[in-house]
């Protein structure tokens, strides 16, 4: 296994605000490697491979071979290029034009879908310091809209830790409203109310316990599976050819990403 | 791979017909703070409404199959025989169907409070998918007492359950007279940035840090978060409509290119002159 493959960037474009554009690539800020990944072996435990199959054919498919239909109402399917779902929002795909700045706290944490790294793709990052600098201390995120592999997305950007980052929003349409749920009465038994606030009270904490947030689940899965490497149970010797093909031993080390894009040397002050 | 995966694009739902109906209800469980219990519902906070794309053979317009082959021998291998193993770094180990069930968490339907913190506890990164809470069984009262008491001591719970043979955690919090429950992404999964080296950057000027700050003030408006509109999907219909009766589709302009200024000064000047000329106009 290599030790890392470098991590593919989402997009790459430009943000901008006024007449300030900023060259990003936007990167996921969640580890796919997290989880349990199981390979899926043959009866003799090689690893096996996906293929796609034209069962008129009956055989297997390279991937320029395919292409992206969509479905008509009638059950017509109508292939789509690339390029023509790219041209539906041409500007959209190459910039993030933030059309408004609003105060963090302004932004439910019901619409936040996924969250990306923006780093800086030019060796120029003096305007991306300064928006990061910004937007971070006085707490605020950039509105816009953008097309990224084929969706478009509503996005807040965002500053932490002097990173600009990019967290798509979920359409407000796709949020249902409390209101189709069912009801409780309005009316409440105040002694009731203060009661369960003393309880509330007994049950504060200072703050989150990382340990919460650990998986636990996978922490068991590999827990089982090392003990059964360990006592050589079920452990298949791998073919030397059989190396990984399929993209789930993707081990993406983020940080060293992160490091590498903001230690490209920045050009000297104008004099 | 990920390249060959159904693309999958969000479409709006038509809020007058999403009013009317209510939801079902995913999940009934009781919310568990100490020695208190109140009985609730949960319900997806989601419209579950997308629109795909089916891979095709180009050539012939087929729908495509997937299926998986031994890379050896080049022969598929039915379901029944696939084999699950998890590759460590001393090898690969088998994981049977019986023992991965035994690993599963217990059914339980508790959904556990394990500590109210201050709201902001958790940055963005960490939420997941939203749902909601209602009143369940015979406690509606409860329940709402429950929603006013979070409201009042201006606190956000963390819960723990277990459904569909998962363990959850999420974020729980008052939603006008409901309660939201936020899923929550695992330790593992959120990529820290706390610890990142600190970067020898020259700062920006005083006067660019001004110019930026007069420039997003300027932007500031009201979230206005429904003027989002996915008009996207519709384009897609409407391009692959136009495609299959024969017809040009009708494509929007690409924008023209802006010139750029050279500087980043210069672009925060040209900028507050535009939005200044805008607002005189």
């Amino acid at each position: 296994l290599p030790e890392s493959v470098p991590p593919r960037s989402f997009w790459s474009g430009t943000v901008s605000f006024g007449l300030v554009s900023i060259p990003v690539s936007l990167y996921s800020a969640i580890r796919s490697s997290a989880g349990v990944s199981l390979r899926m072996l043959g009866p003799d435990g090689a690893p096996l491979r996906r293929e796609y199959v034209c069962p008129k054919h009956e055989r297997a498919l390279e991937r320029d071979e395919l292409v992206r239909a969509y479905e008509l109402e009638s059950g017509e399917l109508v292939v789509l290029t690339d390029e023509e779902l790219e041209a539906l929002a041409p500007e959209a795909s190459q910039d993030i034009e933030i059309q408004r700045f609003v105060a963090l706290t302004e932004l439910s944490p019901l619409l936040f879908e996924r969250p990306y790294f923006m780093l800086p793709s030019s060796s120029a990052t003096k305007p991306y310091r300064l928006l990061a600098r910004v937007l971070e201390e006085d707490r605020r995120a950039g509105l816009a809209s953008f097309v990224m592999r084929g969706q478009q997305h509503v996005v807040a950007v965002l500053a932490e830790d002097g990173l600009l980052r990019a967290q798509t929003l979920r359409f407000v349409t796709e949020l249902r409203s409390p209101a189709r749920i069912e009801q409780a009465p309005a009316e409440v038994d105040e002694r009731e109310v203060e009661r369960l606030r003393a309880v509330i009270r007994d049950h504060a904490e200072g703050e989150i316990d990382r340990r919460e947030l650990e998986d636990e689940s996978r922490a068991r899965v590999y827990a089982l599976a090392e003990q059964k490497l360990a006592e050589g149970r079920d452990v298949i010797e791998r073919p030397a050819d059989a190396e990984d093909e399929g993209g789930e031993a993707e081990i993406i080390d983020l940080i060293r990403v992160i490091e590498r894009s903001l230690e490209r040397p920045s050009p000297p002050p104008p004099a | 791979l990920r390249h060959h995966r159904i693309v999958v694009i969000e479409c709006g739902a038509d809020p007058e017909r999403a009013d009317m109906a209510k939801l079902r209800s995913i999940f009934n469980g009781v919310l568990r703070v100490g020695e208190v219990g109140v009985a609730v519902k949960l319900y997806s906070a989601v419209e579950p409404r997308r629109v795909s794309f089916r891979l095709l053979h180009g050539s012939d317009r087929v729908p495509v199959r997937q299926r998986m082959v031994s890379p050896q021998t080049g022969e598929e291998v039915e379901t029944e025989q696939i084999r699950k193993g998890l590759a460590l770094p001393g090898g690969m180990v088998v994981l049977r169907d019986e023992e991965l069930a035994e690993l599963a968490p217990e059914p339980s339907q508790e959904l556990e409070v394990r500590g109210f913190v201050e709201p902001g506890a958790l940055s963005h990164p960490w939420f997941a998918r939203p749902y909601y809470l209602g009143p369940g069984g015979e406690e509606a009262d409860k329940y709402s007492a429950f929603v006013q008491g979070l409201r009042r001591e201006g606190k956000h719970g963390l819960v723990r359950w277990t459904m569909r043979k998962k363990v959850y955690r999420g974020v729980l919090l008052p939603i006008g007279e409901a309660l939201a429950l936020i899923s929550l992404r695992t330790a593992d999964e959120v990529v820290a940035t706390d610890a990142l080296p600190q970067f020898a950057w020259p700062a920006p000027s005083t006067q660019e840090l001004a110019m930026a700050r007069q420039l997003i003030g300027m932007l500031e408006a009201e979230p206005g978060l429904d003027q989002f509109i996915d008009h996207y999907a519709e384009q897609v219909a409407a391009l692959a409509e136009a495609k299959a009766a024969g017809r040009p589709a009708q494509m929007p302009a690409a924008k023209p290119e802006r010139a750029r200024p050279a500087s980043l000064a210069e672009a925060l000047a040209a900028s507050l002159a535009q939005i200044e000329e805008q607002r005189v106009a």
